[in-house]
């Protein structure tokens, strides 16, 4: 399972939820398991958001593999200056 | 840590490929572009800073001899779609559409209402004259207090605050709140020995690129339209060009020429759509330059400021707690970076409780773009002044403190995950130990420390190389070539090919003949065009190593590269039957072998390496005047791998530089109706070289284990530092400490006088 940590402004799509343990093993899946279960917070991700894989920030996500135990930051996107 | 891996081209500073045609005049710029029956086309702009706009009249203008075309906002396509993805990230169209062209209102002093071409500049500017518009002037909002109260002018009655637990029934000039917590922030300060707390202040600055926005278009009968254009992504022209037009973006061909600065303000369109409508109605290509007056009204600025920070720490030196309360004003439109400002101002320490609040405040200004790290400088202004308030108070060494406050790997930043490996302890460390660092200070001078961070970023990039019959090749992408790409690009091709440099060509193409990049921008050209260029040299290495084996009768497998050449293996070797084959060789035999070279990488670069750095600044003030000189300044910066040194140098330099004058002189000066009184740069003074000392570089180099020789990304990160690095070394030789800049004359003494009364 990986461990999804939701900031604040992020908690309200996710039923109040600080953080969810989510069966993923790419962030493909990770984004359907969302989409599932919180798809307000699915659309966040998906047009929004960059994601942070164990720290490595990555800023358009596809089908990036996920480790057992990852922990995902979802976080907004930078963007170029 | 630092990267000992030896290399034979990278991190060396050979010539760069462009440097000819730029010292002999034969590079040509935006406004260099010249086509048979050209127009000229000039852009009416609104007086006012918020208006009305009730009626436009251009009959007048219209019969002039020599005026071709008029267009005014009902020229253009009634946009509604308001967010879409443009591959970066998510824009209002909307806006974007009517920041290029006002239609009902006009939001800021400078704001286009019209737009004409004719036969000579002097006919347009007659034309200009000629057109009557009827305004009702509207109350304007100029700063933040002003726009976030609560009897305050609308720029968008509809425009409802985002980020609120409940969305307003009221309109607001407030576009949107961001909040970041961790702990608890409240017993971190109750727990504080010491604990402080200051507003800081900045003025809107531009990012003062020497070239003007200049544009030429072409547009067929049948709608197919060509640009040149100066800008930072000729894609991200295309796209945001075809979504204001409401054209698909094959109708549009961008070929962008050399640019003259950008450092973000050349990301967005303005002259664009207007020129190709300008084109289309005359049928007649339509050049457009803006004079610096334009530059400075009407392309987007950096957001003004205030930030209130408190801070609270431990006699011993930790900090507890943190309060980041960030304003950023967007101008007339939404879309400040109050979101990277609020993940930065804290990001540099690992502190257990703190709250950070940000704002987005639209005020009557031009729309804000990005410049260099957005929203970052500002932020580190003020929390740089208060660390080193907090470590004066303490009784500290500024760097010793920041030093046992620092993140590192592993530890949590501000804005969520933890850290990879980065360099900010080294670079602290390096900035202790630098001569400069122990130097003794004369009179009337002081010395400042400040810490910068950016994130830098990766998105999309493609590379095309194609290898000549004598051995040659050449890169092909779409990165326009601002801070030395083209020679990073062909370092990091001849190190991988393992050819020389001077026998790579590297080139900037345009959205026709290169494929998909995003902008020059975010410090991700060196990271991520460059890993799609080491990808398409690997895909060369891999086409040579089976041409080899398809040569010699073996198995691909049984191929190595080194050094430039198809080795063999061992067994054949040593029976000397197989002599390696060179680059060279197999690149003449390609038609005999089956075909050219051509390798090719399209991706989306993923985990660009933070980047941080410390400043180190010596200023001397003036009891008399307040005139502040910056003595000395050295800035150590981990870069990740250095590819081309001299350009990275470069890039610190010119990063502190522009840093450096956001501290000292550069400011908007409005009149009380919105009107920037400074729009040239005499009186909008940007630092010169005769201003400046030598400014001393030491490159840190921690790989970013996410690129294949460890790049992290430069431009960025080296103007975060100054802001916060002169305001300190101005406290330490006079002792007062200023929380608003710029630290001009007047300022400086107006501070200095209550201390000497």
């Amino acid at each position: 399972m990986v461990r999804v940590v939701l900031g604040n402004e992020l908690r309200a799509l996710a039923g109040g939820a600080d953080e969810l343990l989510l069966a993923a093993t790419d962030t493909q899946a990770l984004l359907a398991e969302l989409r599932r279960r919180y798809p307000a917070l699915a659309d966040h991700v998906e047009h929004q958001s960059a994601i942070a894989i164990d720290g490595l920030i990555h800023q358009h996500p596809f089908a990036e593999p996920l480790a057992e135990h990852s922990e995902i930051h979802i976080i907004p996107r930078i963007t170029a200056g | 840590m630092t990267d000992d891996k030896v290399y034979r081209w990278i991190g060396s500073s050979p010539v760069r490929p462009d440097g000819i045609d730029k010292v002999t005049g034969h590079a040509a710029f935006g406004a260099d572009r010249l086509l048979p029956g050209m127009l000229h086309g000039l852009i009416l702009r609104s007086p006012h800073a918020h208006a009305r706009i009730l009626s436009i009249d251009t009959s007048a203008a219209d019969r002039i001899p020599g005026v071709l075309a008029i267009v005014t906002g009902t020229d253009f396509p009634d946009v509604t779609a308001a967010m879409e993805e443009t591959g970066e990230s998510q824009i209002d169209v909307r806006d974007l559409a009517r920041n290029v062209m006002a239609r009902d209102k006009a939001l800021y002093h400078g704001h286009a209402v019209a737009a004409v071409a004719a036969t000579t500049t002097t006919i347009a500017e007659e034309a200009l004259r000629a057109i009557k518009v009827e305004y009702e002037p509207l109350p304007a909002v100029l700063d933040i207090e002003s726009a976030m109260a609560e009897d305050a002018p609308l720029l968008h009655e509809e425009l409802r605050t985002k980020g609120l637990a409940e969305m307003p029934a009221r309109g607001s000039n407030v576009a949107a709140v961001v909040t970041y917590t961790r702990g608890d922030p409240e017993a971190g300060f109750a727990a504080s020995d010491v604990v402080i707390e200051r507003e800081f202040s900045t003025p809107t600055v531009h990012q003062g690129y020497i070239e003007p926005h200049a544009v030429v278009a072409e547009c067929r009968p049948d709608d197919q339209a060509t640009v040149w254009c100066c800008t930072q992504g000729p894609f991200v022209v295309r796209t945001l060009t075809s979504k204001v037009l409401g054209w698909d973006v094959s109708s549009i061909k961008v070929i962008p020429s050399e640019i003259g600065g950008g450092f973000g303000g050349k990301t967005t369109i303005y002259l664009e759509p207007v020129a190709i409508l300008l084109a289309r109605k005359s049928g007649r290509p339509v050049k457009m330059v803006m004079s610096r007056e334009e530059v400075f009204r009407a392309t987007g600025p950096t957001s003004a400021s205030r930030v209130r920070i408190k801070l609270g720490a431990s006699r011993a030196g930790k900090i507890l707690a943190a309060e980041a309360e960030l304003k950023y004003e967007a101008g007339a439109f939404k879309g400040s970076p109050i979101t990277p400002g609020c993940m930065c101002v804290l990001v540099a320490y690992d502190i257990d409780n703190f709250r950070i609040t940000g704002y987005d405040v639209l005020v009557n200004k031009p729309k804000v773009a990005a410049y260099r790290a957005p929203g970052a400088p500002m932020a580190a202004f003020a929390m740089e002044s208060m660390v080193d308030e907090m470590a004066h108070r303490l009784g500290l060494d500024p760097i010793r403190f920041r030093l046992d406050n620092a993140v590192r790997e592993g530890s949590k930043a501000a804005y969520g995950p933890k850290f990879p490996p980065i360099g900010l302890v080294s670079c602290l460390e390096q900035a202790a130990l630098h001569p400069h660092y122990q130097a003794p200070l004369g009179p009337n001078q002081g010395r400042g420390v400040a810490v910068g961070f950016w994130f830098n970023v990766g998105m999309q990039s493609t590379a095309t190389l194609n290898v000549q019959e004598d051995g040659t090749a050449t890169v092909v992408t779409a990165s326009p070539d601002i801070g030395g790409s083209r020679a990073s690009m062909a370092l990091m091709a001849a190190e991988t090919l393992g050819i020389a440099y001077e026998r790579i060509n590297a080139v900037v193409g345009d959205t026709e003949m290169a494929g998909y990049c995003d902008v020059t921008g975010g410090s991700r050209t060196t990271f991520a065009t460059g890993m799609a260029v080491i990808q398409a040299a690997r895909d060369v290495v891999d086409q040579m190593r089976r041409r080899a084996a398809k040569i010699w009768g073996i198995d691909p497998d049984q191929v190595t590269w080194r050094d430039g050449q198809a080795i063999p293996p061992a067994e054949h070797a040593t029976e000397q039957s197989l002599p390696p084959l060179d680059f060279a060789a197999l690149a003449k035999s390609a038609a005999k072998t089956g075909g050219s070279f051509v390798g090719r990488a399209s991706l989306t670069a993923q985990g660009a390496g933070a980047g941080f750095g410390v400043h180190l600044c010596d200023v001397q003030v003036d009891p008399e005047t307040g005139k502040v000189d910056v003595v000395r300044y050295t800035a150590i910066q981990d870069t990740g791998k250095a590819i081309h040194r001299a350009y990275v140098e470069g890039q610190m330099q010119g990063g502190a530089a522009q840093g450096i004058g956001w501290a000292l002189n550069e400011a908007y000066v409005y009149d009380a109706h919105g009107i920037m009184e400074n729009p040239a740069f005499l009186d909008y003074r940007m630092p010169v070289a005769l201003d400046l000392p030598l400014i001393d570089t030491v490159i840190v180099e921690v790989p970013n284990p996410a690129h294949p020789y460890g790049v992290r990304g430069v431009g960025e990160t080296p103007i975060v530092p100054p802001l916060a690095a002169v305001a300190n070394a101005v406290f330490d030789a006079v002792g007062v400490r200023y929380c608003d800049l710029p630290l001009n004359p007047p300022r400086v003494l107006s501070g200095l006088l209550p201390a000497a009364g």
